[in-house]
């Protein structure tokens, strides 16, 4: 591994922790992109009869 | 070495903080600009055989958001953690010379949507002109050849100094395309009302109701995971993992539907439009708006193919042997002559198999994301071992000679189980599609599958969480629990909880 890359990843390996998924946006992005579709789409589905 | 340009780096060096420059509405604007081109009008117009306007708003976006979920579950946490795009995404889960697989599928898929879009966008810029009367009389196969090579020098002019000028463009053609947009909605609003496209029927619907929903349903969820290779490259540059999903969201899900529905309610109420509304707007308000929806296609696709061609050089530098021979430019350039290629000699056998090529995209990301989001969030807690994803001489995600069996299984099942569920070619749905669409099962066999082989085939888990080395050098919890540990110590003031949440 080169002078660079090697620099490279110890500065990832140290500022990668502070940038995980948390909840809140996990649960943002359940809400927005899964929940809300789902039920958009089981009222279109009883739309259907 | 990857070549800097502007302090940046392009290539497989993982990018410092002080790099990772984009806000929100850069990622906005990279994803929205991605997410809007021709093709929307195209996908819009499928649409529109199998249902309504009002049905088939809600089956659209509420397809292409789940869609969305599962792409950006997969791609986007590693992305801006670790700087990751979609090749080097894939080597815990396939393994240092596995991840080829992913090299060959995103370039295929990238390859492939940019000849799309400048095939697309070369016919209709030809079509319009001349609808426009534009002089100097020119045949259709020169016409499109000439302006798709226009299109090709354009965007590699465009990406010359490489992602900065993503950060700066994305936003503006976003905000642009957005504005046409409105005006093309506006348009049919007042040609033809609200009413008239409400009481549209379905173009050509099969017999079955639910099986025509659920249809369009799965065109928007493997729509939207079709952005799974783009994912990695449009939001590593992000400054955080919270700041990019909201803006990737409306990029890509909400901006998408829009243009979506606006080529579903063109196609219902013009049906020989296709769902692109480019010579409506030329017959109705004549070159004035003409030159309204030519510049939406401009700009919706030249910025979409710049952000794929980016992609596409930025997995070819994934290889160590191209990421030290070949400079950015150089890599934008190879990316962009299959294009060239294709536009010049192949247009038309091309876009005779689009559909063979969107069922591809669809049949094949499904089953990659299932496996990446089960890998990285249940097997790994988010923790990936940086030096296996970047030193080429680590043995952390090196499994057997390099290749990681329970990965391949994974897909191999994910794509029969989407084949057995939906013929991806013709669309004829087998045993449960009409409730569970394709691409979802598929994912989630893919998933369970990997989930098992990775728990059940021994050693492959342990070598890829301690490559090879002794728990014991490795610390307490991992070896206790299985759990992976951080490899550096972790910081004054933030809990271990967080940090393997």
């Amino acid at each position: 591994m080169d002078a660079e890359l090697a620099s490279r990843v110890e500065a990832l390996e140290r500022d990668k922790l502070g940038n995980p998924l948390d909840r809140s946006t996990f649960t943002l992005l359940v809400v927005t992109t899964l929940v809300l579709p789902v039920v958009a789409l089981l009222i279109g589905w009883g739309w259907l009869g | 070495m990857s070549t800097k340009l502007n302090g940046s780096s392009e290539g497989s060096m993982p990018l410092r903080r002080s790099e990772q420059t984009w806000g929100p509405l850069a990622v906005f604007g990279n994803t929205a600009s991605a997410a809007i081109a021709t093709w929307c009008f195209i996908t819009g117009g499928w649409v529109a055989y199998y249902v309504g306007a009002g049905r088939g708003g809600i089956a659209i976006t509420a397809g292409t958001l789940i869609g969305v979920f599962i792409a950006l579950l997969a791609a986007l946490p590693a992305a801006t953690r670790y700087g990751v795009e979609a090749v080097r995404s894939t080597r815990p889960q396939l393994g240092v010379r596995g991840a080829w697989l992913t090299l060959a599928l995103v370039l295929v898929i990238l390859v492939g949507w940019n000849s799309v879009l400048t095939i697309f966008l070369s016919q209709a810029g030809h079509e319009a002109l001349g609808a426009m009367g534009a002089p100097g009389e020119v045949s259709q196969g020169l016409g499109t050849t000439t302006i798709g090579v226009i299109i090709c020098v354009a965007v590699f002019a465009l990406l010359w100094r490489g992602p900065d000028v993503l950060r700066l463009a994305g936003p503006t053609i976003a905000i642009a395309v957005l504005i046409l947009s409105m005006i093309i909605t506006v348009v049919l609003l007042v040609e033809f009302g609200w009413g008239h496209i409400f009481d549209a029927v379905a173009l050509g619907p099969l017999p079955d109701d639910r099986t025509n929903y659920m249809i369009v349903i799965e065109l928007g969820i493997a729509g939207a995971v079709a952005w799974w290779p783009y994912v990695g490259s449009l939001t590593r540059h992000s400054r955080s993992t919270r700041g990019a999903f909201g803006p990737a969201v409306l990029g890509l899900g909400v901006m998408m539907s829009l243009v979506l529905v606006i080529g579903l309610f063109a196609a219902l109420v013009v049906p020989e439009s296709g769902g692109n509304p480019t010579m409506f707007m030329i017959e109705v308000g004549g070159p004035a708006l003409g030159l309204v929806a030519l510049a939406f296609m401009v700009l919706a696709n030249v910025g979409t193919t710049m952000v794929g061609v980016y992609a596409c050089a930025l997995a070819l530098k994934q290889v160590p042997a191209i990421d030290r021979r070949m400079s950015w430019r150089a890599a934008t350039a190879l990316s962009l002559l299959p294009v060239i290629g294709v536009v010049t000699f192949f247009a038309d056998p091309f876009m005779a198999h689009y559909g063979t090529f969107l069922a591809f995209a669809g049949v094949t990301l499904g089953p990659v994301c299932g496996m990446q989001i089960v890998d990285y969030y249940i097997l790994r807690r988010q923790e990936l071992d940086v030096r296996g994803l970047y030193d080429e001489s680590s043995t952390v995600y090196r499994y057997w000679r390099g290749f990681n069996p329970a990965g391949f299984l994974a897909i191999g099942v994910g794509v029969a189980a989407y084949v057995v569920v939906l013929d991806p070619v013709h669309f004829v749905p087998g045993p449960g599609f009409t409730y569970l669409s394709a691409t979802v099962p598929a994912t989630l066999a893919s998933g369970l599958t990997y989930y098992a082989a990775m728990k059940l085939v021994p050693g492959l888990l342990r070598s890829s969480l301690t490559g090879g080395r002794p728990e014991a050098e490795l610390g307490g919890r991992r070896a206790a629990s299985g759990v992976p540990t951080p490899a550096v110590p972790v910081p004054p003031g933030m809990s271990s909880e967080v940090t393997s949440q």
